[in-house]
């Protein structure tokens, strides 16, 4: 199936080109073009804060539509088809991504966080807490309130993050996943909805994604470490995602252009501001 | 009855074809069972496999819908669809395909191995652009499908070793049903009793041979019609119909047997067979009497022998008239009428005179045709209400049933008469034959059988020694029958006294007379009784009875052994050479075993050649002429010699004495008793002492009661004198 977008822009060149000509056609000026990006949920909030940044610097220019996530997969999928012009994930390429002509290029690093709804009276937990929680060990916030973990899709990237945090975590994220009952959410938008949503909710998460998206979420500190650009900076929060810019042979230039707007310094003071450090 | 296997026939298509049978149901059920398993099981897997899919397009339809052009990138989202919606089993692959057939996305799960598969189409708007396949592996069916298939194995083998086993059951019990069968038919067909069987309704069913045989009706003759038709039975005796053993069978429901009457199978011919015939009832399962089977056993030989037994058990072989037994047991019942006030009867004891003489002239053989024909003459005088019998010897016995004395007296008479006329012809020879009869007539005063038996024996002597030819009447009050009687009460008393040994020896000595008296001393041996109360009884007291009651024999015998044993101990005595004279009777002459008795004593004591002397009586040598020469003969090849007792009283005697082979001849005492003094006596004396002297003889006389006696036989010539003028008789030294 071809991308909608992808077909329209095909069919213009297209006509353009049979119309006018080569010369004549570069002789005119370039039409101002939407391009779709879509990929890791993690991403998105900074790439629509980015896109609006970038239009607002080439007014009539070329735009940037955020599409919902689709996940890292999908977003490196949908650039290696064409069907998005820029992809962005929050992990690396896989071999057999790579192997299909996708480029990946880290732009920035944002803190992994566990994430829960801003009112509850919780700011930090120990990485033991969370094997706890996991574990079904820790069920019941110091409010009473009961603690809902939040899982996400085996297949997410989150899960290796989390896995990361200790042995004791990662056994007892497995012992979570065969409890009934779980909540799951697909992507990172759907875990931020359902941990702002569900009474006691927690869930994994990035700090870049609490700041850029209004969920009315907090990051929650860990081992009495705040997440923050600096602290991945200096080493005292070891748990970040890092995040790529994907393109392919078959990205247009404009996005290419993107890419360079992303590490142009202000879309770095932007990835900044939005809880990212930019290596 | 044919050789071929009676078993043989359809049971062994039939054997083949329930075989087949078992082996297809077996088959069918090792098939059916790992087939059902499968098919059940990958039906159910299958439905459950589509369900599955179908749920997981369904939510792919969702993300499409929410992402009509971007949806096959959103790989986070339908991977957990078909991961986690619903949750995807370890043995579990699913793949989101599009319509191309380019793998969307897909779990990460490598089943491997043998799967099914199912799908369910993803739709965009109604339009199909793809599908969801998911597949399992379904080893796990395998493997149960496997297992069915062991277990249907061992179930098919478990049902058709049953099934063969309960057809061989069922083979053998059939095998040995028609065994029996066989064997039934067998021993029905070789049995010689007939067997017949019946219907309820008593109709001939089944006849085997020998019933055919009996009845002379074919088993399909028979067969159906009523049993008394084909087996009609009457009383043997009376002729009258009898009712089969079967009818009281089926009636009381019970074994029935006819076997105390005599009855007979009036067969199809109109003859008849004695037969015995038994019958028991037929049963069903529910116990009601459905026929019977009847079992006729032709006894007519056995009839035969039966009446045979019974004939010769009551008759006499002889004569064909009853024998002794018979007769007594008629007297029996008689005399129990007569006790019964009942008209009485009255028996008779009747006695030849002359058979002895046809007998030893002419032999048994004659002996035997004189009574046969004499029965006859007797039979033909008598009512067919009367009884002849023989009572052994020449004596017959007759029963006149319900018959007066004076009537009874004249049939008597008219059978003496008859037997007077007779005339018994045998080798061109005529005799005539008399007869002596006693009579007496039954009634409440003559005792028991015996007492009648015994009476009318006297009587019958009695009429004997009237003078033969005569009727005696038995008469409580007649002296000589008294005597007789007398007679019969020293048989016992002899008896007892040879068991007790009370029989005693004394001996008188011969005297020789003159120069030509054979050397040594000579005696004879008398006996003497010793009764009861130790008094001595003469034997002119008692030998009439032993003679009478055959104990002589016993008596002879008892001398015999007794002089033989003492025989040398009487030479220590008397000096040697001693000759010892025995008497002996007539009866003795006759006795077979006698011979041997003197020889194997003789042997025993080693008595000398010439130590013993039998004397016998003239008239005992003629009446058993042949028999008493023979044994003479036999005697003196042992060495012993004999005397003529009693010589010159009997008739025909001289005649006799060329025959007899005898060495001394006793000149009887009432020739020697007058010979002093009645000149004819003297004369006779005379006259036997020269005949003797002429053969050869050494001549004895008798009763030579004193010296003058004595010397009249020296001056006749006679050879010993003995008497009291010589010695009288004195115990036997011991």
């Amino acid at each position: 199936m071809t991308d909608v977008f992808a077909r329209r822009r095909s069919i213009r060149l297209s006509l353009a080109l049979s119309v006018c000509g080569c010369a004549w056609a570069l002789a005119l000026p370039a039409v101002a073009e939407e391009y779709a990006i879509g990929g890791s949920g993690t991403n998105l909030g900074a790439m629509r804060i980015l896109a609006e940044a970038y239009a607002a610097r080439h007014p009539g220019g070329d735009r940037f539509t955020v599409l919902p996530s689709m996940g890292s997969s999908g977003g490196v999928k949908a650039v290696t088809a064409g069907a998005v012009a820029l992809g962005v994930t929050s992990r690396p390429l896989k071999a057999d991504e790579a192997a299909a002509g996708a480029t990946a290029r880290e732009y920035a690093r944002t803190p992994f966080v566990f994430a829960a709804a801003a009112t509850l009276p919780v700011e930090g937990l120990a990485t033991a807490d969370i094997a706890d929680i996991y574990a079904g060990r820790l069920a019941a916030w110091p409010d009473g309130t009961r603690i809902r973990m939040v899982l996400r899709p085996a297949s997410d990237s989150d899960n290796d993050a989390i896995r990361a945090i200790s042995p004791a975590v990662a056994a007892a994220l497995k012992e979570a996943e065969a409890r009934p009952g779980m909540a799951y959410a697909v992507t990172d938008q759907e875990t931020a909805r359902a941990i702002a949503s569900v009474p006691g909710g927690i869930g994994p998460s990035t700090l870049a994604l609490v700041r850029t998206e209004d969920w009315g979420l907090k990051a929650l500190a860990l081992d009495g470490v705040a997440p923050s650009p600096e602290t991945i900076a200096d080493g005292r929060y070891p748990w970040f995602k890092s995040l790529y810019v994907v393109t392919s042979p078959r990205s247009p230039e404009a996005a290419h252009a993107f890419v360079a707007f992303v590490r142009s310094d202000e879309g770095r003071a932007i990835l900044a501001r939005t809880g990212h450090w930019v290596p | 009855m044919s050789g071929a296997p009676y078993y043989a026939g359809p049971e062994a298509p039939r054997s083949r074809l329930l075989s087949a049978l078992m082996a297809a149901a077996a088959i069918a059920v090792a098939l059916a069972l790992p087939a059902v398993t499968f098919g059940l099981g990958y039906s159910a897997r299958g439905v459950a496999l589509h369900t599955r899919a179908t749920v997981k397009a369904e939510l792919v339809n969702q993300v499409i819908a929410l992402s009509p052009t971007m949806w096959r990138y959103q790989d986070v989202r339908l991977h957990d669809v078909l991961t986690r919606t619903p949750v995807e089993r370890p043995d579990e692959r699913a793949t989101l395909l599009a319509a191309d057939g380019t793998v969307v996305s897909a779990s990460d799960n490598r089943p491997g191995g043998i799967a099914m598969r199912r799908s369910a189409p993803v739709h965009d708007a109604g339009v199909p652009v793809g599908r969801v396949e998911v597949e399992q592996r379904i080893d796990d069916l395998l493997l149960f499908t496997a297992l069915a298939a062991a277990l249907g194995a061992a179930l098919a083998g478990s049902l058709f070793a049953l099934l063969r086993r309960s057809q061989m059951r069922e083979a053998a019990t059939l095998a040995t049903m028609l065994d029996e069968r066989e064997r039934a038919r067998i021993t029905l067909f070789a049995i010689t009793d007939g067997v017949v069987s019946v219907d309820a309704e008593r109709r001939v069913a089944y006849l085997n041979p020998a019933a055919a045989a009996l009845t002379l009706w074919t088993p399909e003759e028979a067969r159906g019609r009523p049993l008394d038709e084909v087996c009609p039975l009457v009383d043997e005796a009376t002729m009258a119909p009898a009712p089969a053993a079967v009818h009281t069978a089926m009636d009381q429901d019970r074994a029935a047997a006819y076997d105390e009457r005599e009855i007979a199978l009036m067969r199809r011919d109109g003859t008849s067979v004695a037969v015995e015939d038994s019958a028991a009832p037929l049963h069903d399962r529910t116990g009601a009497v459905i026929g019977a089977v009847m079992v006729l056993r032709d006894v007519s030989a056995t009839r035969r022998m039966e009446k045979r037994a019974l004939w010769d058990a009551t008759h006499d072989s002889l004569t064909g008239l009853v024998n002794r037994r018979e007769f007594e047991a008629r007297v029996e019942a008689a005399l129990a009428r007569a006790r019964a006030a009942a008209p009485g009867g009255v028996v008779c004891y009747l006695d030849l005179d002359q058979f002895k003489l046809v007998n030893d002239t002419c032999g048994h053989t004659a002996g035997d045709a004189l009574l046969r024909q004499v029965g006859g003459v007797l039979q033909n005088r008598l009512r067919r209400s009367d009884t002849l019998a023989r009572l052994g010897g020449d004596e017959f016995g007759v029963l006149l049933e319900d018959c007066p004395l004076d009537r009874a007296e004249r049939i008597a008479a008219d059978l003496l008469a008859a037997i007077r006329e007779f005339r018994f012809v045998w080798e061109g020879k005529a005799f005539s034959v008399g007869a002596s009869i006693g009579m007496i007539a039954l009634g409440r005063d003559v005792g028991s059988r015996a007492d009648v038996l015994a009476a009318v024996d006297a009587a019958c002597y009695a009429a004997k020694e009237q003078g033969r030819g005569r009727i005696c009447v038995y008469r409580s009050s007649d002296a000589d029958i008294a005597r007789r009687r007398s007679e019969m009460g020293w048989a016992a008393r002899l008896s007892r006294a040879i068991e007790d040994n009370r029989l005693t020896l004394y001996y008188q000595p011969y005297k020789p007379l003159g120069p030509h008296s054979a050397p040594g001393e000579h005696m004879e041996v008398l006996l003497r009784l010793i009764d009861e109360d130790g008094n001595l009884v003469a034997p002119g007291t008692f030998l009439p009875a032993a003679e009478r009651y055959n104990l002589m024999p016993a008596i002879d015998r008892w001398v015999i052994g007794h002089v033989f044993a003492r025989y040398h101990e009487l030479v220590r005595r008397f000096g040697a050479p001693l000759t010892c004279a025995i008497n002996l009777s007539g009866t003795t002459l006759g006795d077979e075993g006698i011979f041997d008795y003197i020889r194997a004593q003789a042997s025993a004591h080693a008595v000398p050649p010439g130590g013993i002397c039998f004397e016998i009586t003239e008239t005992a040598a003629i009446n058993n002429m042949r028999v008493a020469t023979q044994f003479m003969a036999a005697v003196k090849g042992l060495g012993f010699s004999f005397a003529l007792d009693d010589f010159g009283v009997g008739t025909s005697s001289l005649a006799y004495l060329k025959t007899l082979p005898v060495d001394f001849l006793k000149i009887d005492g009432s020739f020697v008793r007058n010979i002093a003094s009645d000149p004819i006596d003297r004369t006779m004396t005379e006259t036997i002492n020269r005949v003797g002297h002429l053969m050869g003889l050494q001549t004895v006389g008798e009763y030579a009661a004193d010296a003058e006696i004595v010397a009249a036989l020296r001056e006749i010539g006679v050879d010993f004198a003995q008497g009291y003028g010589v010695a009288p008789p004195a115990p036997l030294p011991e």
